[in-house]
């Protein structure tokens, strides 16, 4: 399973305008919607939103993870999105990086659980939170991910 | 010091994985034995072996849903925590745990 056929350059959005839990997760919706990833953005969000309900996404280190598994995911996806400005994702610290996961509930292919689990796992790397956090461009971040990807 | 652990999250495809990587992390770095087995949408990933419940001397249940199988770790000493919990400071999670049992 290819990275590049979850994420995309259409997926990331490294200057989003919001600032605000639920606008940052609709906003990174609309990139899975737009890019035919998603049958329906606002069963989607729902879900997303129940899922930080349950208990908060926030990793502590400035970045949140949402995610759903569910009927309104045509096939596994992730989107990213950064703010220079300050994210209140909940009563603790702000994020200024949000990876959104979604993956389809009928999915069994364990390849791209796989991935998606290693995704999340990267988060725990320092130099790979930097580079989420630090650089400049789409395409220098994908190729990042992809080096972080092919090194675990 | 021989330690299982077992993690699980309400999704079960980020924060299973993620704090398992961060016990074997921690672990790691303190030189303790783990092993960890994940709960989650790949069903159970690194099953404990029945050898394995019989030689541990801690479990840590760092499943925020109920554990499959839970029965197998009755009788061990136990230490109850949480995905997020260990996803931020593993590390102290783990030392507690140790000093814990040593009490």
């Amino acid at each position: 399973m290819q990275i590049n056929q979850m994420l995309t350059t259409k997926t990331m959005n490294l200057n989003l305008a919001c600032h605000r839990r639920d606008e940052v997760i609709a906003q990174l919706a609309q990139c899975l919607y737009a890019d035919g990833r998603l049958n329906s953005m606002d069963g989607f969000i729902d879900d997303v939103i129940q899922r930080e309900s349950v208990d908060s996404t926030n990793m502590g280190i400035g970045v949140a993870i949402p995610h759903g598994k569910t009927d309104h995911v045509l096939r596994p996806s992730i989107a990213i999105g950064r703010s220079a400005h300050p994210i209140q994702w909940d009563e603790d610290e702000p994020v200024h990086v949000v990876m959104m996961l979604a993956v389809p509930e009928s999915e069994k292919g364990t390849t791209h659980l796989q991935m998606i689990a290693k995704m999340a796992t990267l988060l725990l790397e320092e130099d790979f939170v930097h580079d989420l956090m630090t650089l400049e461009d789409v395409d220098q971040l994908l190729q990042s991910i992809k080096r972080h990807i092919d090194a675990v | 010091m021989k330690i299982i652990a077992v993690t699980a999250c309400p999704v079960g495809m980020a924060h299973t994985y993620m704090a398992a990587a961060a016990l074997k992390k921690a672990a790691g770095k303190l030189g303790v034995e783990i092993k960890v087995e994940t709960q989650g949408s790949m069903g159970i990933g690194d099953r404990i072996t029945e050898a394995e419940i019989a030689a541990a001397d801690l479990f840590i249940n760092a499943a925020d849903v109920a554990l499959i199988e839970g029965e197998r770790f009755e009788g061990l000493p136990t230490y109850e925590t949480s995905g997020s919990k260990v996803i931020r400071k593993a590390e102290k999670i783990l030392k507690e745990a140790i000093d814990e049992l040593n009490e």
